[in-house]
C-alpha cells in the first residue's frame, strides 16, 4: 500500500489548518519573549544605575560612567580574558576612614556552533579593591561556584591546608607557595569559612587585595564586601611586608 | 616477532621515564622539605636570641619571680641546644611557649614593666618572630604531607622505597601564647 493513502484528506487539511494558526503564534511568542527580556534588561540596568547613584550619594563616593584604564589594571583572571573589556561604573572613596575602589568589569568571548555561526557572550563582574601596605606575589582564592571554579583552574595548582572544611570550599592558587600558607592563618581560615564570603572570589594581586563576583552589583552588598576586604587585609601577617629575614651566616 | 620487540622497549621507555619523573619529583620535595626546615630553624634561632633579652628587662621590674623567669631560661636552653628532631623541637618549643605565656601573664602584675619601651618592643619582635614560625610551619607541614603521601602510595612506594626515600616529621606546634592575656576588672 502506498504509505501517502494511510493519510486521510481530513485529517491533512486539519494539520495544515492547525500548523497555519500555531506557527504565528509561536513567532509572536517569540518576539513577545524577546520584548519582555529586552525590557527586563532594560528597566534592571536602569534600577542598578539609580541604586548606584544613591550609594554614591549617600556615601559621598566618587563616581566615574567608565575608565578604560581600569580594565586593566589587574592580569589575574579574570582580567586580561577575552576582548572588548570593559570597567563601567566605577565609584570609589573610604570606608570606615579606609580607601576601596569598585567597579562592573565585563569582557566578551565569542564561540562557534556546530553551523558555524558566531555567539557572542558577554561576561560580567563586580570588582571591588583595597589597597595593601606593600605589594606581595600573587594569591588566588576561589569559591565553590562553577564560573569561579573555572577561572580558579586558570591559575595552576591547588594549595591544600591543614583545613579540610576550607579545602572542600576554597581553590587556593599561588605564585609563591609560602606567602599562601603565611597568609592562611587559622583566624584568616575561619573568616574565609564565613557565609556571606560565598560565591567570591579574593585576590591579592601586587599592592591590592580585590574581590570579585559574577555579574554587576547594584552595590547593596558594598559595605559588607569593602568589610570583609579590610579585615582580610589586617589578617595579612605583618612580616610579609616586610620580606623574608636572611639566615645569619654565622651560624 | 619485530613488532613485539618495539612494543616492549617502548613499554620499557615509558616505565624509565615515569622512573625519572618519579624520582625526580620525590628529590625536589625532599629538598623543599630541608629548605622549609632551614627558614624555621632561623626564625627558632631569632626567638631564641629575643629571651635573654626579655628575661633581663622582666628581672628589672619583676626579681620575686624569680621561679618563671628560670622556667623560661631553662626551656630556652633546651629549645636552642642543636641536634633536634622536628618533632623533639616542637615539644621543646612548646615548653618554652608555655613558659614564655607564663612570663606574660605575670608581667601584667607589673604597669611600669608593662610600659616598658624596651620590653613593648621585645614583645612585638616576638610576635612577629612566631609569626614567622608559625607561617614556616603550615609551608613545611603541608611538603611533608605531600612528600610522605607520594612515598606511600603506589606506585612512587616503589621508587622511594628503591632510593631509600623515607617519612619526615611533622612539626606541631601550639599557636604561640606570647600574647599577654588580656585581664579587665
Amino acid at each position: 500500500m502506498d504509505p501517502a493513502e494511510l493519510i486521510l484528506p481530513g485529517s491533512y487539511d486539519a494539520a495544515f489548518s492547525a500548523a497555519f494558526v500555531l506557527f504565528p503564534l509561536f513567532f509572536l511568542g517569540v518576539v513577545a519573549l524577546i520584548v519582555v527580556l529586552g525590557v527586563r534588561g532594560f528597566l534592571g540596568a536602569r534600577r542598578r544605575r539609580e541604586a548606584v547613584a544613591a550609594t554614591v550619594a549617600a556615601h559621598h563616593l566618587g563616581h566615574l560612567a567608565e575608565d578604560p584604564a581600569r580594565a586593566s589594571y589587574f592580569s589575574s583572571p579574570p582580567f586580561g580574558l577575552g576582548r572588548r573589556r570593559r570597567a563601567r561604573d566605577v565609584v570609589w572613596g573610604t570606608m570606615g576612614g579606609r580607601p576601596f575602589e569598585t567597579f562592573a568589569y565585563s569582557y566578551e568571548t565569542e564561540s562557534r556552533d556546530t553551523e558555524g555561526r558566531t555567539r557572542t557572550t558577554t561576561h560580567t563582574f563586580q570588582v571591588t579593591w583595597v589597597p595593601l601596605p606593600a605589594p606581595l606575589p600573587t594569591v588566588r582564592l576561589t569559591g565553590d561556584n562553577a564560573m569561579l571554579r573555572a577561572l580558579g583552574r586558570l591559575g595552576g595548582r591547588d594549595l591544600d591546608t591543614e583545613s579540610h572544611e576550607f579545602n572542600q570550599r576554597w581553590k587556593v592558587q599561588a605564585d609563591d607557595e609560602r606567602v599562601a600558607h603565611a597568609i592562611l592563618t587559622p583566624r584568616m581560615i575561619e573568616r574565609l569559612l564565613g557565609a556571606d564570603l560565598v560565591g567570591r572570589a579574593f585576590v591579592i594581586e601586587g599592592s591590592a587585595l580585590y574581590s570579585y563576583a559574577p555579574s554587576a552589583s547594584d552595590l547593596a552588598e558594598l559595605p559588607l564586601v569593602v568589610g570583609a576586604l579590610h579585615e582580610l587585609a589586617d589578617g595579612i601577617p605583618a612580616f610579609l611586608f616586610e620580606g623574608p629575614r636572611e639566615a645569619d651566616p654565622a651560624s | 616477532m619485530e613488532w613485539l620487540v618495539i612494543g616492549i622497549l617502548v613499554v620499557l621507555v615509558l616505565v624509565v621515564l615515569w622512573a625519572i619523573t618519579a624520582y625526580n619529583g620525590l628529590v625536589r620535595l625532599r629538598n623543599l622539605v630541608q629548605e622549609a626546615w632551614r627558614q624555621i630553624d632561623v626564625e627558632l634561632q631569632r626567638r631564641h636570641d629575643l629571651i635573654p633579652n626579655l628575661v633581663e628587662t622582666v628581672k628589672g621590674y619583676a626579681k620575686h619571680e624569680r621561679e618563671t623567669l628560670e622556667a623560661v631560661t631553662q626551656a630556652r636552653t633546651i629549645a636552642a641546644a642543636p641536634g633536634s628532631s622536628p618533632a623533639e623541637q616542637a615539644a621543646q618549643e612548646n615548653v618554652l611557649t608555655q613558659a614564655l605565656g607564663r612570663l606574660f601573664a605575670v608581667a601584667e602584675a607589673y604597669p611600669d614593666l608593662k610600659a616598658n619601651q624596651n620590653f613593648m618592643q621585645l614583645q612585638q619582635e616576638l610576635t612577629n618572630t612566631e609569626d614567622r614560625v608559625a607561617a614556616g610551619r603550615r609551608f613545611y607541614n603541608a611538603n611533608v604531607r605531600t612528600l610522605n603521601t607520594r612515598i606511600e602510595t603506589f606506585p612512587t612506594v616503589f621508587i622511594a622505597n628503591m632510593f631509600g626515600f623515607t617519612r619526615e616529621e611533622y612539626f606541631e606546634t601550639v599557636e604561640a601564647a606570647r600574647q599577654a592575656p588580656n585581664v579587665q576588672f
